[in-house]
């Protein structure tokens, strides 16, 4: 990863036998991908709504549902043409609509590098109060600061680096896992678990659980930033779809759990505050250290995909890879300015997933399935010119935009993830899914009706090359 | 900049132009190989399948959102 050949290596459509996983394979990596510290983050913002039986419903449920409808048409056409993700969004969006995809995408990844960040630097700060110094505010910054410096670090040692802490850090947070319900079950007991009151629930308890339910839909539809790249990578269709329901689906719903009872047994949402008073303070430690860590590898996950979407930018392409991990990591600067501030509108961006990839993967499930019935032109996804069959008008399809636009106002217009107000239509639909319904509706419908009633024309994607602007 | 300045740089911008012919040649060859592939490179995905990850994804997990609500 230290030039950008590689980089660039990587959005080349995959042959399978450059694939990496098959069935064990795809289930471990998802499994790793799953297990990470924003979990535990997810967890706490639904102990705030609902009790334990509730939230582990809502995170369960809630997450295989948002992971099936977000993997739905990406893992189909990412592992049927070895693509990735932001590539295969072009047929619906165009070379330069998927820009905003892009975007969004880039947005997702940052703001959870940010909240991570921050758990780095409460950690900082809960250790150095374990030994009785009592810091300021300022220690969360510099831990901030200092997981920047440290994910740099890592991220621009390249994938292999990523890799060997990975190997390290996901054995350790199944075991950490193991740690907190065995604390919790044992030290508390279910009883203890399940009678703690939600930390800080509005006066309806209906509404409070749709919320959650909402929390762990749109928990689900987060990981679409990770489901191309890991579908991409696998050898048959199977394995590109039910290991990433399974796992980034249930076995992620269940660590999210984890966190939730944490955080209704300490009363607090904020997972650094959860290892001392349950595990006492030398056990605390280790797993605020471990956690710690953990953020780290976290973090560069975030960091390298989001360098990785960098390079579709023209200005990118060509740049070495440090500067391009320079770019990813500078907009988690204000998180080192306001740490509190920004961290206390953690379960507004959890929400917010829901936003922008509910009405995406409508969008991208009616295109694919539907109106290209599973045939997309290679040749026209690596084409930026006006010959490109997805060029649509400019380079954009104003049709998918607005469907994405119509999308996040109907969930905006049910639940506002930023002032909390919601809709009492809320009580009938779920905003991720009448987003997701909406926005895939009025894109089909729409493109129909361009078409004069007719779909797009299936394109088996042998059609000869001949590249005016290719895009690689 | 001098004379070998110049060639440096028509050098570099040369190879460059060469590193991308090379980039699109290989995509050009990987386009080919990935339009012939079908069912048995690709793998199978049949109506029960279909019927389990629709159950396994949504339709469970609904019923159980159902009866979990307060």
């Amino acid at each position: 990863m230290s030039d950008s050949s590689e980089s660039v290596f990587g959005r080349m459509p995959l042959l399978p036998g450059e694939r990496e996983y098959g069935t064990l394979g795809a289930n471990s990596t998802c499994f790793a991908y799953g297990v990470a510290t924003w979990c535990f983050l997810t967890g706490g913002y639904v102990a705030e709504l609902v009790g334990a039986l509730e939230g582990l419903i809502c995170l369960v449920a809630g997450n295989m549902i948002g992971v099936l409808l977000a993997s739905l048409p990406l893992s189909f056409a990412c592992q049927e043409n070895g693509l990735e993700q932001i590539d295969a969004c072009r047929p619906a969006f165009g070379p330069k609509g998927m820009v905003v995809v892009l975007v969004l995408y880039l947005i997702n990844m940052i703001g959870w590098s940010g909240l991570i960040l921050v758990m780095f630097g409460n950690g900082i700060r809960n250790i150095v109060a374990a030994f009785g110094f009592e810091a300021g505010d300022w220690i969360v910054s510099a831990g901030v600061a200092l997981g920047i410096g440290l994910s740099f670090l890592v991220v621009t040692r390249g994938v292999a680096m990523l890799n060997r802490f990975n190997a390290i850090i996901t054995p350790g947070l199944v075991a950490l896992v193991i740690f907190l319900f065995y604390m919790l079950f044992v030290g508390h007991g279910w009883e203890a678990i399940s009678q703690a009151e939600p930390l800080a629930p509005g006066p309806s308890p209906l509404v409070n659980y749709l919320v959650a339910v909402e929390l762990g839909i749109a928990s689900g539809f987060s990981w679409w930033g990770g489901i191309g790249f890991l579908a991409r990578n696998t050898r048959t269709r199977r394995n590109a779809i039910f290991p990433e329901v399974i796992q980034l689906g249930f076995s992620a719903g269940a660590v999210c759990a984890a966190g939730t009872f944490s955080a209704l047994v300490v009363q607090s949402s904020d997972p650094t505050e959860w290892m001392i008073p349950l595990g006492g303070v030398f056990l605390g430690v280790i797993a605020l250290i471990f956690v710690a860590l953990a953020n780290v590898t976290s973090t560069a996950v975030s960091v390298y995909a989001s360098g990785l979407a960098l390079r579709h930018l023209r200005v990118f392409r060509g740049a070495q890879w440090k500067w391009v991990v320079v770019a990813a990591l500078f907009p988690c600067l204000p998180f080192v300015f306001w740490p509190g501030e920004l961290s206390s509108m953690g379960d507004a961006f959890l929400a917010y997933n829901g936003t922008m990839y509910a009405p995406i993967s409508g969008i991208l499930l009616v295109d694919y399935f539907f109106l290209r019935r599973r045939g997309v032109s290679l040749w026209s996804i690596f084409e930026d010119g006006e010959n490109g069959l997805y060029y649509h008008v400019k380079g954009i399809n104003w049709l998918a935009l607005g469907a994405l636009l119509m999308g996040q106002v109907l969930y905006v217009f049910l639940y506002n993830p930023f002032s909390g107000a919601t809709h009492e239509w809320l009580r009938f639909a779920n905003p991720s899914l009448a987003s997701f319904l909406l926005s895939g509706l009025f894109y089909g419908l729409g493109m129909l009706a361009l078409g004069g009633g007719k779909p797009p024309a299936r394109v088996p994607g042998a059609e000869p090359g001949g590249f005016v602007r290719p895009n690689i | 900049m001098g004379v070998d300045g110049g060639a440096d740089a028509s050098g570099r911008s040369e190879e460059k132009m060469s590193a991308q012919a090379q980039r699109v040649a290989e995509l050009e060859q990987r386009i080919r190989v990935l339009s012939e592939l079908g069912d048995a490179e690709l793998g199978e995905f049949t109506r029960l399948d279909w019927v389990l990850l629709l159950g396994l994804g949504a339709v469970v997990p609904l019923i159980v959102l159902y009866w979990g609500a307060p």
